[in-house]
C-alpha cells in the first residue's frame, strides 16, 4: 500500500500532526486525514474553484497543491470562518440565498474572504475579478456578489448595507408590510 | 383560521432553512460521507464507441495491492432504466458497449488509489462495430443496431400528430414562413461530481446514500437489478450539489456500489470523476428542427408544423418524453389554433442525453421565438406586437388540449417593453448594439407519473407532539432549488410557528412518503399543496382541541407568533406547545399526512400524457448585445426579465432561480456545447469529448455577467400553493432566442442556431457583404417518412380530446400512458 | 483523483536539484507551482517517480535587477510578477500578461518557470517574453547557459531546454519601447489564448517607427511576427495583416485556422495601436 508521511500542518490556525498517503493533494489530506469535509471538490484538475482554500492568507486551489508542499503554511478553510457567531460573509450568504446548492460555496467563502481583508472596500470589478477562478452553476452569481459587498460593509462595521429591495423581490413587487 | 392572503412567512425574502448548514460547511454531500470498513469503486469505461465486448482481463489488476473485488455485468442481467419503455441499461455491459465511457467492469479496493491504478491495469479485447454519430447516419443505418428495440432501425422513437387541418391553414395564411433551426447539446455541469455510498445491513438489507433527483426512481431500479424486495433497500438522498436534471437517472455507478456492498459485505463507496460525469451526461438533446408557419398580416398564426430530430445518444433515458416535450408546449404562449407535430429520438453512439432544465422545450422554444422575430420583419411588425396581440388566453385549452389555468404572460412582456424602453430603443440603437425580445413558459410539474399509477405524486407526513416542535417528513430532494424552505415555509405558516420550530427529514425511502422527485418544476407546487394539506389538517385538531378547552369556537381561533389564541381577544390563548399537548391529551400521538394528485387533463389521444400540468408559468426577456464586428466577439450588458411565479413563497429565492436561469441561458446561446468529434479510424473513430473537462466545456464566470433587471409578476394560480407556480426552469428558455434576435437587431444577420459562436458571427457577416441573406445555420432537415399522423380534432372543432385515427395509425413502440407496465427489456 | 505514487524532494539550493535531477534521471520532474504538472500526474499523462520542489530554494522567487537587465526567479508566481514595481517600471507589458493568465487562483500558485518550460502554445507568457527579447536563464550539470525566447520555443509543447537543466531564470533587457500591451481573447473554458498579441512600440511624431511582436495561441509555437516588424512603418493595419505570415494557424473546436488567422491580425492592429497609445508612459 502507498508510502505514507507524517506531517504536521496548521489548519484553522490549529497545529496537526497526521499521517497520509505521501502523494495525496493537499484536498484530499484535508477531506480525508483531517476529516474537514467542508472543502469540495468539482473537477480535482484546477478548472472551477469549488476546492479553493487559504493558503498563508492567498486563495489556492488544494487540489493542485502536494501536501507536503505546504507544511508549516498557514492553512484556512471553511470550518475556520465560523468563530462564536457566523463570519459576515457567512451570515451575508445565507440570508441573500447566495448559497444555493451549496457546493461552490466554500471556495467562494475563502477567495471573498481573501478579497476583502486585501481590500476592505471592494468595486464590483473587484469583486468579479477576485472571483472569477470560482465557479458556480446555480446563483448566476448576483447574490454572491451582492453577499460579499455587504459582507465588506459589516466588516467596516457600517450597518444598514444590505441590497436594495429590488433585488430581493423584484423590482416591482411591492415589500409586504412587516 | 389560516388567512392565506396575509401570510407572514410566505412572501417574505427569509433565510433558507439550509442556509447556515451550506455557509459552515455542514452540509453533508455524498462524497463527504466515510463509514467503518468502507472500501472504494471504481469503474473501468469503454474507450471505443460501438463495439461487443469479447473479453475482460483482469490478470495484472488482481495483482495490484489492495485490489479487493470485482464487479461483472453478468452478476445484473436485469435492465433499467427511468422511463418503462426504455429499460435498455445494464448496470455493467456484457455484451456490448454504446459509447465512450459506457462502463463494462467495477473494482473495488482498500483505496480509491488502489481502485484508480487497477481500472488502468484492466484490459478489455473489443470487436468493434460501425459507428453511428448523428441523425443522418442513424436514419441510414440499419446494420450494427445500437439497441434491438424502437420503432425501426437506429430510431428510438418517431412521433406524428396532427391537431387540426394544418395544411388548409397555410392555404389560408397572408405569409407562409419556414425555418430550420439547430440547437446544439450542452450539459449540466453541477458542480458537484456524483457520488454514492453503499452500506449493507448484515442483514441483507441495504442503505444507498447517493447524489440523486430522483431516490424514488433509484429506489424502483436497484429492487429491479438487485432483485431484492424494495421493502428491503433504503435510499437516501443527501443534498445535491446542483442537479439540473442530470442527477434525474437512477445510474450505473449506484447499483455496481450497492451490488459490491452486498457481494462483499462492507460499505463501498464511488465518486465519479468530472471526465465520468461528462460519460454520465444525459443533458440537453442536441435538435435539428424546421418550423412552417401560416401567419395572418396581423401577425396572428393560422397554421404551424413544426418537425424536430433528437439525437438522442447510447440510452433512452428521458428520450421518449424528451421527445414529446419538443413538441408539446409550443401552444401555450401563442395562439397556435392548427397544429402538427413531427418529432424522432434516433440513438447514437455519444453519451446519453436526457433531461435538462427545460426538458426538451428550449430548443423549440429557441426555434419558435427566433422564427416569430423573422416573421414580425416580414410583416414590417414590432417582434413585441406579434408576441403581445395573439397570446393565448388564461383559463383556455390550446388545440393540443392543454389546459391553461392563470396566464400572466401579457403583464410580463408589458414590463420587460417598458422596463427596457423598447419601443423607443428597439433598431435604433448605435450600429453594433441590439435589443432581441422573447417569451416562453414551462409547466409545474407533469400531469402525469413516469410509470402509469393512480397514486398521489407526492406525499408529507407531520408529526407533532408535546415540546412543540413540528418534524415534517417529505420523499423532496433539496438540490439547491430551495425545496427545504418551501417546505418549512408552507408548514410554518399556516401552524404559525417559526421556520425554526421545524425538522425536515427528506429525501428517504425507508422514512418518508414518496415524492417522485426534483425534476420538472414540480416540488414547489406539488409538494407544497401536499404540506399544505398536512399542515391544515394538523391545524384543525389542534384547533378542536384547543378550542374545547377555551372554550372558543374553533374558526375563532388563529394561530401565530408561536401563539393559538382567541382572535377577538388575543390574550385568550396559550403558546403552540401548550396548543399540541392539549391537541396531544385529548387525541394521543398526533400525526397527519397530505397528498397532491394533478388533477386530469382533457386529452384523451396517445401522447396527450407530456405536456398537461397543474399550471404553467410564463416568462418575457429582452436582451442587449454589444457586437464587436471584427472579432464576431458579443458581450450582454444587459438583460430586463419578467417572470410570472404565481405567487413567491419565498421571493429572494426566486430571483435567485431567475438569475441562475438567466446566467444558464447565457452560457447555452453564447457558448456551452458537448460538441462531440471523431477520432480518426486508425485510433478506433471514437466520438469524444476533445478531453471531456471543464477545460474545454465553456460555461460563464463572474466575468460574463451582465446586469438584471427582474421583475416578479404575481397572479395566483388557483392550483398552486399560496398561488405559487415554478421559478426553475422557465425563465432560461427566452434567453437563447432573446440573444439571437439581438444580435440581428445589432447587425443584421441571423444566427439559427445555438451557442452562437463569433465566428458563425463573422461568417453571416461576411455572406451578407456578398449579397447574401446573412444567416448561419442548418441548410436542412434530414429526410424522414413521418406516416400518417395522428389526427386530433381540437377544441375549436368540437373535439372531444380523442383521435379519430387511432386505429388506423397503429401502435408504435409504446409510450408511458398506455403501457400501464410498460417494462420491455 | 489522485496522482499515482512518486518521492518527493524540496531541496533548499539548487546543487542539490540539479544533483537530484542528474540522480532520477527521466524519473524526475520539476515542480515550481504544480499547474501544469500535477493535473498531468492526475491523468496519468506524466508519471514521475520523483518530484523535485525548486520552492524551498529562495533565490528562484527573486525579482531583481542585474546590470540593467530584469531577472525574475523561475519560481516567482504570476502574481508577484503581475504586482511587481520592478517589472512595471521596466516593461509594464510584462505585468499586464501576467495578468491575463488563468484566474486570482493560478496566479497565486502559478510560476513564471512553470509555464515557460511547458511551452504550451496558447500561454501568454512567450508572446510577452518574445516580445520583450527576453533569454532564459538554464543550469545544469554543466553550468549555465542562457538561450533568447526565440530560440526557446521550439514546438508543440517542446523547448530548448536540455536534459538535467533547470531554468532558474527570465532575463529581460533594458527595453528602449515607449509603449506596450498585450492583448487576447481567451477560450472561455481554459483561458488559454485563441490568440494572445504582445506588442513593444516606439513612436515618433505620432507614428509607429518599430515594434517587436509576440504572438501565441495562434500556431503550434509561440512566435515572433517578423512580417509584421518589417511593415510598421508602412501603418499598422497594414502590417497587421501580415501577423499570420509564415505559419500555419491551428484548428480546432474552439477556433477553426482562418478564424485564428483573422483574430491575429485585428489583435495584432490593436495591440499596436494601444501600445502607440501608451507610448510616452511607460512600456
Amino acid at each position: 500500500m502507498s508510502e505514507h508521511v507524517t506531517a504536521t500542518y496548521r489548519v484553522n490556525s490549529e497545529g496537526r500532526t497526521i499521517a497520509h498517503p505521501a502523494h495525496h493533494t493537499l484536498l484530499e489530506v484535508l477531506r480525508e486525514a483531517c476529516g474537514l469535509t467542508g472543502t469540495k471538490h468539482g473537477c480535482e484538475l484546477g478548472e472551477c474553484g469549488t476546492c479553493t482554500v487559504l493558503i498563508d492568507g492567498e486563495p489556492q486551489l488544494s487540489c493542485l497543491v502536494l501536501a507536503r508542499e505546504v507544511e508549516g503554511a498557514a492553512i484556512d478553510t471553511v470550518e475556520g470562518l465560523e468563530g462564536r457567531d457566523l463570519h459576515p460573509l457567512q451570515k451575508t450568504f445565507a440570508d441573500l440565498g447566495a448559497a444555493q446548492c451549496g457546493y461552490c460555496t466554500p471556495g467562494i467563502l475563502m477567495a471573498a474572504k481573501a478579497l476583502i481583508e486585501r481590500k476592505p472596500t471592494p468595486t464590483r470589478a473587484d469583486v468579479c475579478e477576485a472571483l472569477s477562478g470560482n465557479l458556480c452553476r446555480c446563483t448566476g452569481y448576483i447574490k454572491i456578489i451582492e453577499a460579499v459587498e455587504w459582507a465588506a460593509a459589516l466588516c467596516r462595521g457600517e450597518s444598514g448595507a444590505r441590497p436594495a429591495d429590488a433585488s430581493l423581490y423584484g423590482v416591482c413587487k411591492e415589500k409586504p408590510h412587516g | 383560521m389560516a388567512d392565506r392572503d396575509q401570510p407572514r412567512i410566505v412572501g417574505t425574502p427569509f433565510r433558507r432553512v439550509d442556509g447556515v448548514a451550506k455557509v459552515t460547511g455542514r452540509t453533508r454531500f455524498a462524497d463527504d460521507l466515510a463509514f467503518p470498513r468502507m472500501v472504494h469503486l471504481k469503474l473501468v469505461r469503454s474507450h471505443v464507441p460501438h463495439a461487443n465486448i469479447k473479453e475482460i482481463d483482469t490478470s495484472a489488476a488482481e495483482r495490484i495491492d489492495g485490489v479487493i473485488h470485482f464487479v461483472r455485468g453478468e452478476d445484473m442481467p436485469n435492465t433499467f432504466g427511468i422511463l418503462p419503455v426504455s429499460q435498455d441499461e445494464h448496470a455493467l455491459a456484457f455484451e456490448k458497449v454504446r459509447f465512450v465511457g459506457d462502463a463494462v467492469l467495477g473494482v473495488v479496493a482498500l483505496t480509491e488509489d488502489a481502485a484508480e491504478e487497477a481500472t488502468r491495469a484492466v484490459k478489455v479485447d473489443y470487436e468493434e462495430l460501425d459507428t453511428i454519430g448523428s441523425v443522418e447516419e442513424a436514419l441510414v443505418t440499419s446494420t450494427d443496431k445500437i439497441h434491438e428495440y424502437g420503432d425501426e432501425g437506429n430510431i428510438h422513437k418517431k412521433v406524428s400528430m396532427e391537431f387540426g387541418d394544418v395544411e388548409s391553414g397555410f392555404d389560408d395564411a397572408d405569409l407562409v414562413l419556414e425555418d430550420t433551426i439547430f440547437y446544439e447539446g450542452n450539459t449540466h455541469l453541477a458542480m458537484e461530481q456524483h457520488a454514492a455510498v453503499a452500506v449493507p445491513e448484515g442483514d441483507g438489507k441495504i442503505t444507498v446514500w447517493s447524489a440523486t433527483q430522483t431516490p424514488h426512481y433509484v429506489h424502483r431500479a436497484l429492487a429491479k437489478v438487485l432483485e431484492l424486495p424494495a421493502a428491503h433497500i433504503r435510499v437516501i438522498a443527501c443534498p445535491n450539489g446542483g442537479g439540473f436534471g442530470g442527477k434525474s437517472d437512477p445510474f450505473n455507478h449506484e447499483i455496481v456500489a450497492a451490488k459490491a456492498a452486498l457481494q462483499i459485505g462492507r460499505p463501498v463507496k464511488i465518486c465519479l470523476t468530472r471526465e465520468e460525469v461528462f460519460y454520465c451526461h444525459r443533458g440537453r438533446h442536441p435538435v435539428t428542427m424546421h418550423v412552417k408557419t401560416g401567419f395572418k398580416k396581423d401577425g396572428a398564426i393560422v397554421s404551424q408544423h413544426l418537425k424536430t430530430a433528437l439525437d438522442g445518444g447510447a440510452f433512452g433515458s428521458y428520450g421518449v418524453a424528451s421527445t414529446y416535450y419538443t413538441g408539446a408546449l409550443q401552444t401555450v404562449t401563442y395562439k397556435v389554433p392548427r397544429y402538427r407535430f413531427d418529432g424522432l429520438r434516433a440513438f447514437t453512439n455519444k453519451p446519453p442525453c436526457g433531461p435538462k432544465r427545460g426538458h426538451g422545450t428550449p430548443q423549440p422554444r429557441f426555434a419558435l421565438e427566433v422564427h416569430l422575430d423573422k416573421a414580425a420583419h416580414a410583416l414590417g411588425m414590432d417582434p413585441a406586437d406579434i408576441r403581445l396581440n395573439h397570446l393565448q388566453p388564461k383559463n383556455s385549452v390550446t388545440a393540443n388540449w392543454l389546459k391553461i389555468g392563470s396566464m400572466g404572460l401579457e403583464e410580463c412582456l408589458q414590463k420587460v417593453i417598458d422596463g427596457s424602453g423598447w419601443r423607443q430603443r428597439y433598431g435604433k440603437l448605435p450600429e453594433g448594439h441590439g435589443l432581441g425580445i422573447a417569451c416562453s413558459s414551462y409547466l409545474c410539474g407533469a400531469g402525469l407519473p413516469i410509470y402509469w399509477n393512480h397514486m398521489p405524486h407526492t406525499g408529507v407526513q407531520i408529526k407533532l407532539d408535546r415540546s412543540g416542535g413540528v418534524a415534517v417528513f417529505c420523499g423532496e430532494i433539496e438540490i439547491g432549488q430551495g425545496s427545504d424552505s418551501v417546505l418549512a415555509a408552507c408548514v410554518a405558516e399556516v401552524l404559525g410557528i417559526d421556520l425554526k420550530d421545524i425538522r425536515l427529514c427528506v429525501g428517504d425511502t425507508d422514512l418518508t412518503p414518496v415524492d417522485l422527485g426534483s425534476y420538472s418544476s414540480r416540488v414547489t407546487l406539488m409538494m407544497g399543496n401536499a404540506a399544505l394539506q398536512a399542515a391544515e389538517r394538523a391545524k384543525e385538531l389542534i384547533a378542536e382541541a384547543v378550542a374545547e378547552r377555551l372554550q372558543v369556537p374553533a374558526g375563532q381561533l388563529v394561530f401565530a407568533e408561536r401563539r393559538v389564541f382567541d382572535a377577538s381577544d388575543p390574550e385568550r390563548g396559550m403558546t403552540f406547545s401548550e396548543a399540541v399537548a392539549t391537541a396531544e391529551s385529548k387525541f394521543g400521538t398526533l400525526g397527519t399526512t397530505g397528498s397532491y394528485t394533478p388533477p386530469r387533463s382533457p386529452g384523451r389521444f396517445r401522447g396527450a400524457g407530456v405536456g398537461p400540468s397543474p399550471a404553467y408559468s410564463y416568462s418575457a426577456c429582452v436582451i442587449e448585445v454589444c457586437v464587436d464586428r471584427e472579432t464576431g466577439c458579443y458581450t450582454v450588458p444587459k438583460v430586463w426579465i419578467a417572470h410570472d411565479v404565481g405567487r413567491s413563497i419565498n421571493p429572494a429565492l426566486v430571483m435567485g432561480q431567475v438569475e441562475g436561469s438567466i446566467y444558464k441561458g447565457l452560457g447555452e446561446a453564447m457558448m456551452a456545447e458537448s460538441a462531440l468529434r471523431r477520432l480518426p479510424k486508425k485510433r478506433s473513430n471514437a466520438l469524444v469529448h476533445k478531453f471531456p473537462s471543464m477545460l474545454e466545456y465553456k460555461s460563464p464566470t463572474f466575468l460574463d455577467m451582465p446586469e438584471i433587471v427582474t421583475y416578479l409578476v404575481e397572479d395566483p394560480d388557483p392550483n398552486g400553493p399560496f398561488g405559487a407556480k415554478e421559478v426553475g426552469q422557465g425563465p432560461l428558455l427566452p434567453v437563447m432566442p432573446a440573444v439571437c434576435n439581438a444580435i440581428f437587431d445589432a447587425v443584421g444577420v441571423r444566427i439559427d442556431q445555438v451557442p452562437a459562436h463569433p465566428q458563425m458571427i463573422l461568417q453571416a457577416l461576411d455572406d451578407k457583404a456578398r449579397g447574401g441573406p446573412g444567416r448561419y445555420g442548418p441548410k436542412r432537415f434530414p429526410d424522414v417518412s413521418w406516416g400518417e399522423p395522428l389526427r386530433v380534432p381540437t377544441p375549436d372543432e368540437g373535439g372531444d380530446g380523442k383521435a379519430i385515427n387511432a386505429e388506423q395509425v397503429g401502435v408504435r413502440g409504446g409510450t408511458m400512458k398506455e403501457d400501464p407496465e410498460g417494462v420491455k427489456s | 483523483m489522485i496522482p499515482a505514487e512518486f518521492d518527493y524532494a524540496a531541496p533548499a539550493t539548487l546543487d542539490e536539484a540539479i544533483g537530484l535531477l542528474q540522480e532520477h534521471g527521466d524519473e524526475a520532474k520539476i515542480l515550481t507551482g504544480g499547474h501544469s504538472l500535477v493535473p498531468l500526474m492526475k491523468l496519468r499523462l506524466a508519471r514521475p517517480g520523483m518530484v523535485v520542489d525548486l520552492r524551498k530554494i529562495d533565490q528562484l522567487s527573486a525579482i531583481e535587477m542585474d546590470n540593467g537587465s530584469l531577472r525574475i526567479g523561475a519560481a516567482a508566481t504570476h502574481d508577484a510578477i503581475q504586482h511587481s514595481d520592478l517589472v512595471s517600471g521596466h516593461c509594464a507589458m510584462l505585468c499586464e500578461c501576467a495578468g491575463e493568465i488563468g484566474d486570482l487562483q493560478v496566479r497565486n500558485a502559478g510560476t513564471i518557470g512553470g509555464s515557460v518550460v511547458h511551452a504550451d502554445p496558447a500561454a501568454d507568457w512567450p508572446a510577452g517574453l518574445l516580445a520583450a527579447d527576453a533569454s532564459m536563464v538554464l543550469v545544469g550539470p554543466g553550468g549555465e547557459r542562457t538561450v533568447a525566447a526565440s530560440d526557446f520555443f521550439v514546438g508543440l509543447m517542446e523547448s530548448a531546454i536540455g536534459e538535467g537543466e533547470i531554468l532558474t531564470a527570465v532575463s529581460i533587457p533594458a527595453q528602449s519601447a515607449q509603449g506596450g500591451a498585450y492583448l487576447k481573447m481567451a477560450q472561455q473554458a481554459s483561458g488559454f489564448a485563441l490568440c494572445g498579441v504582445a506588442a513593444l512600440v516606439q513612436v515618433e511624431g505620432g507614428n509607429v517607427t518599430s515594434a517587436k511582436v509576440g504572438i501565441t495561441g495562434v500556431a503550434n509555437t509561440p512566435y515572433r511576427a517578423a512580417a509584421v516588424e518589417a511593415a510598421v512603418s508602412g501603418g499598422l493595419e497594414a502590417a497587421a495583416g501580415h501577423a499570420a505570415d509564415g505559419v500555419t494557424p491551428l484548428d480546432d473546436i474552439h477556433a477553426s485556422s482562418a478564424y485564428r488567422s483573422h483574430l491575429a491580425a485585428v489583435f495584432t492592429r490593436r495591440a499596436l495601436e494601444t501600445a502607440a497609445a501608451r507610448a510616452g508612459g511607460s512600456a
